[in-house]
């Protein structure tokens, strides 16, 4: 016998790597969810709003006629045939951010979770808080994080966003093309783009430098360096004026938010696959794939129960290149009645939905703590930038919600909210609050109510 | 670049010419209470601003860019990339430049917080290192048991094959110094293929670490495949020769004949955890330090940590307060830390003050003080932290306009001596990047099939060439309009193959190498920034140049002259080049005269550059095989037959001056140019002799924009 380096293979390698792993290898399905909860004899709700740039095609994104939907789904979203019956078509509605600006863009984003009204070329950036942040704050201290941000684009500058080939002009602001989730007036949460950033957020060590030792003596020291570093920051606090001293004062509170949350590790144990992925995506295919796998975890860990994820920003230019094209989205959306460039779009909507079919499958396909599944307690509500691609328009928006949120959801149908397409869409997330038990008629300063057409 | 006194007097003369809304001037008093040796005495020099109607600009915190220049600074790590700060949010950009004095991004988000926490953890362990280390590699040994295998594992880990019984590896080290020493090195082994004999004798067999002859480590094998894990031990060993000892304890039954097994092996590493006397290596700063007591560390620590400080949040000496940080690194001390990491944990502590994230405004006065004027100063040339000698300036109740002849304190010479600094390379790095908006060089990917030559690196040579035209017009204090036509490119081999320039002969083993020459186009053509690859590259789209792109980038941001937004139902242009002519899609377009009240200014611009494609290569025709033209007409009649028409059309116009001006403006003040502004851009774009970097930026800091309250 003798040895053979040059027989063994990368992958024989990795495989005795993983093996030497010290982690709880368990079958699929039997890690999740958090273990440490699963007394728990009810399943929390649980909300993914899954942002779509540029819109969709209408007469291939939602059935043709309203009522009960029988038959094929509309081609893009053929990847979500199995579920057909779990999901839900609201149309009609309209998002009022752009108030009157000729670009929706600059708006509809930024407005599209808050129902406020957005102006890019005011001196300073507003808004309100989102319908996401409402559920968080709800819901506060119930999990480790009240909510992900995440994003499979980053945020750009504004000469990035000013594309004059689309149409797309200069302004003042940029904050309401990349941020959905927001704490309040001007305080956007930004998205994280980095798988890997996720990751180590929910499952890594906080104080992870240097060798074992030094982790345990950080970990041991945190509670001396914060006091230190609030004691400083107090001091600072008392030489500003009023309006430096509240923006300190929000920096101390999220950093206290942020210590509560690091204070305590994941109690989940993750499947060696997730253990040892490296979370350094090539290609958008396997980001987007990263970034659902994430949200699953997060979501069967019970690390949080509300994730914002944005495939793009606001006129996402993105090229799709594996799709055969190398066309930016935005410059196709507007294909002007181009054949092929129509089809391209059809084409990238498409592949987006396949992509979020393999989320449904794998919220699906995860227990939760009453013997459902991830995908019962739910709901994914699929938010478009805006109505039809090509036109740009911000009234007749359709949204497309996913999953019965643990009954309190019609689902299978098509249901319309106006004749004219011009509801405030505030209406649909006042009632989709009510969905989630947590009504707030106060929420958004648009519309007139909640719209509840949708509940069971 | 040494401006004269006589400059610096005109400077003052010009931009207190009259009463700036926010922050007026105090009328003077006159020249009997200043000293003869003041700049000339009859010039209107300010004492104080006004707060009358000054109102402030929200708190904001520093840029990513700055926070990541600031900390690397700090900590005297490499400013190009040597902290990285990739894992922060990105801040949000406004008028054009990167502004976080805007109400969305002054606030600190939790993502924000998350990343910046692990950033500054890293950053500060990474800064404070001992430097005492023996490493040898086993690679170099010779004359001890076993031949050198090819290793797996690559160039990182050696793998030795031994015979059974032919004995055990010995490594020999010389260490310099008394102390307590971490010895050790990665390890693991491979006992041949696997099977059930095999396993049956690992699962009695043992490795162990000798040192000096002496156990001091064991563990079981495996047969399983392993990464080298570090076996190591701390001990109190005196300096001289020692010895590390591998060796295997065999309990197995009878062992198959001429069987082979490997170590798989890192290098011996021996740290200094602990001494009588340690050196270390503290945010760049070499000393030796006494680690008896706590209090001895802290001793020898406490002058840098103070500087640290001091410049995090540029404060007056006399308000550095160590306590918190000093309290941290005694207990880290006392928990058994080695001391650079107790002193990393004391750096921790001081980089994650809020006073470094954030630029405070002054609220008890119009006109900024010193400590406030410094931070603002290296924030703004340096986009960094202000060093030592500014701060000394500072706290000396220097930095003020007004001055003895040779006093280093004054503002003119603080700004001359920070605009000769390397850290002014912030203007290329954060200003002109951001003026010529390069960004899209990061952001557009290309289709390999039209460009298959273009890799990152061809993006990363465009940006450097940007950076040798810039600081060379820098250090030479040429005029700033010569970016925009001088003739001199940068060019290195991938630039060579783009632009067509043939490398000299006796330059070419340094080109092969990475190196750079400079070059001329013969035709004349290609001349200025506007002609680089980084603008042209980044003013296309992934697959087809964009003359739209091209032309509202040099009317926004070269003769500030933005076209109007575009209408609702404006279309897009987006001419598939191997179908149509670009340039008859967009006459076409031109032809609806809606579209045309734009275009007539817009199409001009971009359409002499045509020559280039989207990369920034020369190309005689479309794909479509049509020729390309480059004439194109301005409404006033002029017509462009070249892109050097163009850019002599540029360089001539009197928006350019002024346009330059307003720019530096914008990303210096944070804010866009109010009317009452204008009279200082005018005096910054100085219609007497050409405005370079240097004489912008010192009318700029001697206004009252710059010396009071920021103004919303």
């Amino acid at each position: 016998m003798s040895i053979h380096p040059s027989r063994w293979s990368r992958r024989a390698i990795l495989r005795g790597l993983g093996a030497s792993l010290a982690l709880p290898v368990m079958a699929p399905g039997v890690w999740a969810p958090g273990a440490a909860r699963a007394a728990t004899a009810t399943s929390p709700k649980r909300l993914i709003v899954w942002f779509m740039p540029n819109g969709f095609v209408q007469d291939v994104f939602r059935p043709s006629s309203l009522g009960v939907v029988d038959g094929a789904l509309p081609s893009t979203l053929t990847a979500l045939a199995p579920w057909s019956d779990r999901l839900t078509w609201v149309s009609g509605f309209e998002n009022l951010a752009p108030n009157g600006h000729s670009d929706p863009h600059r708006c509809a984003l930024g407005g599209v979770l808050t129902g406020h009204l957005l102006d890019p070329n005011a001196a300073a950036v507003a808004n309100g808080i989102s319908f996401d942040q409402v559920l968080a704050q709800a819901w506060k201290g119930q999990t480790r994080f009240g909510s992900l941000e995440l994003s499979s684009e980053a945020e750009a500058a504004c000469s990035l966003l000013a594309d004059p080939d689309g149409g797309v002009g200069i302004e003042a602001l940029c904050a309401y093309t990349s941020h959905l989730s927001w704490d309040g007036p001007g305080r956007p949460r930004p998205a994280t783009v980095d798988p890997q950033a996720v990751f180590d957020r929910l499952f890594g060590a906080a104080d992870a430098v240097g060798d074992a030792e030094a982790t345990a003596r950080r970990v041991a020291l945190r509670g001396s360096l914060l006091d230190s570093v609030m004691a400083d920051a107090t001091r600072f606090h008392a030489t500003l004026g009023q309006h430096d001293a509240q923006r300190v004062e929000q920096f101390l509170d999220t950093m206290r938010d942020v210590e509560r949350s690091l204070a305590s590790r994941s109690e989940c144990s993750l499947a060696p696959e997730d253990a040892t992925e490296a979370w350094t995506p090539t290609d958008i295919q396997q980001h987007v794939d990263q970034m659902h796998r994430l949200m699953t975890l997060a979501l069967s860990c019970d690390e949080t129960r509300v994730i914002t994820y944005r495939l793009g920003r606001a006129a996402s230019n993105r090229p799709y290149p594996h799709l055969g094209f190398h066309d930016a989205h935005h410059l196709v959306s507007h294909h002007q009645g181009s054949v092929t460039k129509l089809t391209r779009l059809k084409a990238i909507e498409r592949w987006a939905m396949d992509q979020l079919a393999n989320l449904v499958s794998s919220l699906e396909a995860t227990p939760n703590a009453t013997g459902g599944t991830l995908l019962d307690d739910t709901l994914i509500l699929v938010a478009p930038e805006l109505a039809e691609s090509a036109s740009h328009l911000v009234h007749d928006l359709t949204f497309l919600l996913i999953g019965d949120l643990q009954g309190t959801l019609r689902t299978g149908v098509h249901l319309s909210a106006s004749s004219d397409g011009r509801r405030p869409h505030s209406e649909l997330l006042r009632g989709l609050l009510h969905a989630f038990g947590e009504p707030d008629d106060t929420f958004a300063p648009t519309g007139d109510g909640a719209y509840t057409d949708m509940l069971a | 670049m040494t401006p004269s006194r006589t400059r610096w007097a005109a400077v003052l003369a010009a931009v207190w010419m009259g009463p700036v809304a926010g922050c007026d001037p105090v009328a003077p008093s006159g020249p009997s209470d200043r000293d003869d040796t003041a700049v000339d005495s009859d010039l209107p020099v300010p004492s104080a601003c006004s707060v009358e109607n000054a109102g402030t600009l929200p708190l904001g915190r520093r840029t990513n860019r700055a926070l990541a220049r600031g900390l690397a600074d700090l900590l005297g790590a490499d400013r190009d990339g040597g902290v990285d700060v990739s894992a922060l949010p990105a801040a949000d950009v406004a008028t054009g430049y990167t502004n976080t004095r805007l109400d969305a991004v002054g606030g600190v988000s939790e993502a924000f917080l998350l990343a910046w926490r692990p950033t500054i953890a890293r950053a500060a362990y990474a800064s404070a290192t001992s430097d005492v280390s023996v490493s040898v590699s086993l690679s170099s040994l010779v004359g001890t048991a076993g031949s050198e295998v090819p290793s797996p594992w690559g160039s990182q880990h050696t793998m030795r094959a031994l015979q059974w019984g032919e004995g055990s590896l010995v490594v020999p080290f010389t260490l310099p110094m008394d102390g307590t020493w971490d010895v050790g090195l990665p390890v693991s082994w491979w006992l041949g293929w696997e099977d059930e004999t095999l396993n049956a004798i690992t699962a009695r067999s043992t490795a162990r670490l000798l040192l000096d002859g002496v156990q001091v480590d064991s563990w079981p094998v495996s047969a399983a495949f392993d990464t080298p894990k570090r076996r190591a031990v701390k001990v109190d060993l005196a300096a001289g020769p020692h010895t590390l000892e591998l060796q295997p304890l065999w309990t197995g039954v009878g062992l198959p004949e001429g069987l082979t097994y490997a170590w798989i092996l890192g290098n011996v590493e021996a740290h200094l955890e602990d001494a009588p006397t340690v050196p270390l290596s503290i945010a760049g700063t070499s000393v030796s330090c006494a680690t008896g007591t706590s209090d001895d560390l802290v001793a020898c620590a406490e002058p840098v940590l103070f500087d640290v400080a001091r410049r995090a949040g540029s404060l007056p000496s006399s308000e550095v307060d160590l306590s918190g940080p000093l309290t941290v690194l005694r207990a880290a001390r006392d928990a058994g830390a080695p001391p650079e990491e107790a002193i990393a944990l004391a750096l921790e502590t001081i980089l994650l003050s809020p006073r470094l994230l954030f630029l405070p405004t002054p609220s008890d006065d119009g006109a900024l003080p010193p400590h406030a004027m410094a931070e603002r100063l290296a924030d703004t040339l340096w986009r960094s932290v202000p060093d030592v000698a500014l701060l000394d300036c500072a706290d000396a109740d220097g930095l003020g306009v007004d001055g003895a002849e040779d006093d280093p304190c004054t503002l003119g010479a603080q700004v001359r001596r920070m605009l000769d600094d390397p850290r002014s390379d912030a203007l290329y790095e954060d200003f002109v990047h951001q003026w010529l908006t390069l960004e899209g060089l990061d952001h557009t990917e290309r289709d390999p099939a039209l460009y298959p030559f273009i890799q990152d690196a061809a993006f990363d040579s465009m940006r450097e060439e940007i950076r040798r035209i810039v600081l060379g017009t820098l250090a030479e204090d040429a005029p700033v309009r010569d970016l925009l036509d001088s003739p001199t490119h940068w060019v290195d081999a991938h630039l060579a193959t783009l632009y067509g320039a043939p490398i000299p002969a006796d330059q070419a083993d340094a080109v092969a190498d990475g190196g750079w020459f400079s070059w001329e186009d013969p035709t004349g053509a290609r001349r200025g920034v506007l002609t680089s690859a980084a603008f042209l590259a980044a003013h296309s789209q992934s697959d087809r140049t964009s003359p739209v792109k091209r032309g509202v980038a040099i009317l926004s941001k070269i003769l500030c002259s933005p076209p109007g937004p575009p209408s609702p139902d404006a279309g897009v242009f987006s001419p598939d080049e191997r179908e149509e002519n670009p340039q008859d899609v967009l006459a076409q377009h031109r032809s609806d005269p809606s579209c045309n009240a734009c275009h007539k200014d817009i199409d001009p611009m971009g359409l002499p550059l045509e020559r280039y494609d989207a990369v920034g290569g020369e190309r005689t025709r479309y794909a479509n095989g049509d020729t390309i033209g480059h004439e194109a007409t301005l409404p006033d009649g002029t017509v462009f037959h070249s892109p050097s028409d163009l850019i002599d059309a540029i360089v001539t116009d009197p928006r350019t001056d002024t346009c330059l001006a307003q720019q530096l403006f914008t990303w210096m003040q944070g804010r866009a140019p109010t009317p009452e502004d204008e009279p200082l851009i005018e005096a910054m774009a100085s219609p007497d002799h050409p405005a370079t970097f240097a004489s912008m930026i010192e009318t700029w800091v001697a206004s009252p924009q710059a010396r009071c309250l920021y103004r919303p």
